[in-house]
């Protein structure tokens, strides 16, 4: 099995967001994947899916599903992160105040998405982030 | 606890809800919160329930998410019908209440709905 699916995430777009993680959840659930297991894919997509929207400019998540492997990539096209150690700690948040209103910028996001996953990979520069995510289906 | 035993406590309204079965799960925990962030973090039990005041998409998809397929909205809260429209779409039960978080929170835990442990 090797399947790729890939959406476009839209800066600002709250209407939107989530529908993405949410296809991929009713995907993930359709070809037999643990409830645990698309839980902690899915917790990480919507995290990687929220960001893009409220933090970047626009971008792209991508998930590539294969026999025993399920890799999850977020590209997006800037501003970056301008200390990723310091959005790594819990509690950080450069969110505004409309965000927090929407019930998001908690500064929990990264360090979920590092928590839920196998492995956790993040590269940030002004054109933009990318974070890599992957977990082992057992 | 059981969808018809919670609408009655809370004196609430079912605003959405699955066409089939809708007493046959027991909820057994809750988590309230209007933070989506803390709940994403939290929230890793089955058979839970969502009670928040945050009256949006995000706690829909939160919910989605997190395989929580009941929430409350505390506040008196009045939904959107794009939410309710999203909430029918995923079978999810919808139920509003005037009462606020606390008070709802403190009735459910009175009757046995145990908290998460974080």
């Amino acid at each position: 099995m090797n399947i790729k699916f890939e959406f476009d995430i839209y800066h600002d777009d709250y209407q939107r967001a989530g529908s993405a993680s949410s296809e991929i959840k009713k995907y993930l659930a359709q070809i037999g994947l643990s409830p645990k297991l698309i839980r902690k894919i899915v917790i990480s997509s919507y995290e990687a899916e929220m960001n893009v929207v409220i933090h970047s400019f626009g971008g792209k998540l991508k998930i590539e599903i294969e026999d025993n492997h399920i890799s999850l990539t977020s590209v997006d096209t800037g501003p970056g992160i301008e200390n990723i150690d310091l959005a790594l700690t819990e509690g950080y948040s450069t969110a505004s105040q409309k965000v927090r209103e929407m019930g998001f910028g908690a500064g929990m996001g990264l360090p979920n998405m590092k928590k839920n996953s196998d492995t956790f990979e993040i590269e940030s520069s002004p054109k933009g982030s990318i974070v890599k995510l992957s977990w082992v289906i057992v | 606890m059981k969808i018809i035993d919670i609408v009655q406590l809370i004196e609430g309204k079912l605003l959405t809800f699955p066409n089939q079965n809708i007493n046959e799960k027991e909820y057994l925990k809750a988590f309230a919160c209007d933070l989506m962030s803390d709940c994403l973090a939290y929230v890793n039990v089955d058979n839970c329930l969502l009670i928040t005041g945050l009256a949006n998409q995000q706690a829909l998809r939160t919910a989605e998410m997190l395989d929580i397929d009941c929430i409350i909205f505390a506040r008196g809260k009045k939904l959107s019908k794009e939410m309710l429209e999203l909430a029918k779409e995923n079978n999810m039960t919808l139920i509003a209440t005037q009462y606020t978080l606390f008070e709802v929170s403190g009735l459910l835990y009175q009757a046995g709905i145990l908290a998460l442990k974080i």
